[in-house]
């Protein structure tokens, strides 16, 4: 499948993954994460069961502390 | 210009590091209505980097800010409130403002706040912060837009023994912040893309 992740295309062998399946392949290992797939929040409880398939729009931020 | 800033309404969650210093600049830039939230007290310590000054330390932050903010302009609606975030307690107490500044520390903290805020309050703007520690790197500082989110920071420098938050870079990220506050109130956008 191809998406987009954070405003890039990024192409995988698989159909579709769940949103931890694509941080643990981008080796992003922060503990607070916000995601948003096309366009919509994704709570952080749903990152194991929510799928992203192709023509889908990812989007992960960091959130570090820090203020 | 002056004139929709005034009847603005922002929120301020957090008056530490990112939200007195952002909080400053909006008042400055004539945002007219002000609600500041923290629950903690100025110490010495904050001095570093926060708008505040030596005789406030043992103040509760809020209305230090406040203090300040009205000797930069007294005709500025104030709210300053006393208390510890939490998602309902900022629903509530951001329900009127067109714009909520994230200004926490505290990594989970931001997360509560951006979920409660674009989860349960999805008309309202949010401009949050991430990855402002240490110094130099100006340039990895960045903003990004994401619908009503607009993160700014280099999303990557977590505060830890070896890069504290420091002065500079903490002012550039609070003024990122406020500089995404004017554009989201004058042009009904971050002016960023993601």
């Amino acid at each position: 499948m191809t998406i987009s992740l954070n405003a890039e295309t990024e192409n995988y062998a698989e159909d579709s993954l769940t949103i931890r399946e694509i941080l643990d392949r981008k080796r992003w290992s922060f503990p607070l994460i916000i995601a948003k797939l096309n366009g919509e929040l994704v709570p952080r409880g749903d990152y194991a069961s929510r799928r992203v398939s192709g023509g889908d729009a990812l989007e992960l931020y960091h959130l570090v502390s820090g203020g | 210009m002056r004139a929709r800033l005034a009847r603005a309404r922002v929120g301020i969650a957090g008056c530490g590091g990112l939200g007195s210093n952002c909080a400053a600049s909006l008042a400055r830039a004539g945002v007219g209505r002000l609600v500041l939230a923290d629950f903690d007290l100025v110490s010495e310590a904050n001095l570093d980097r926060q708008f505040f000054f030596l005789d406030q330390v043992g103040e509760p932050k809020a209305l230090a800010l406040a203090e300040n903010l009205r000797r930069i302009d007294p005709a500025l609606a104030l709210d300053p409130r006393v208390l510890r975030l939490e998602a309902a307690s900022a629903l509530e107490l951001f329900a009127d403002c067109d714009v909520v500044v994230e200004a926490f520390d505290d990594a989970a903290a931001k997360a509560m706040l951006v979920e409660a805020i674009l989860g349960r309050a999805p008309g309202k703007w949010l401009v949050a912060a991430s990855g402002l520690a240490g110094y130099g790197r100006s340039g990895a500082l960045r903003v990004r837009a994401s619908g009503r989110l607009v993160l700014c920071g280099d999303l990557a420098t977590e505060v830890g023994p070896e890069s504290p938050p420091v002065a500079p870079r903490v002012g550039i990220v609070a003024n990122m912040e406020a500089n995404a506050v004017l554009s989201i109130l004058l042009d009904g956008g971050a002016g960023e893309e993601a």
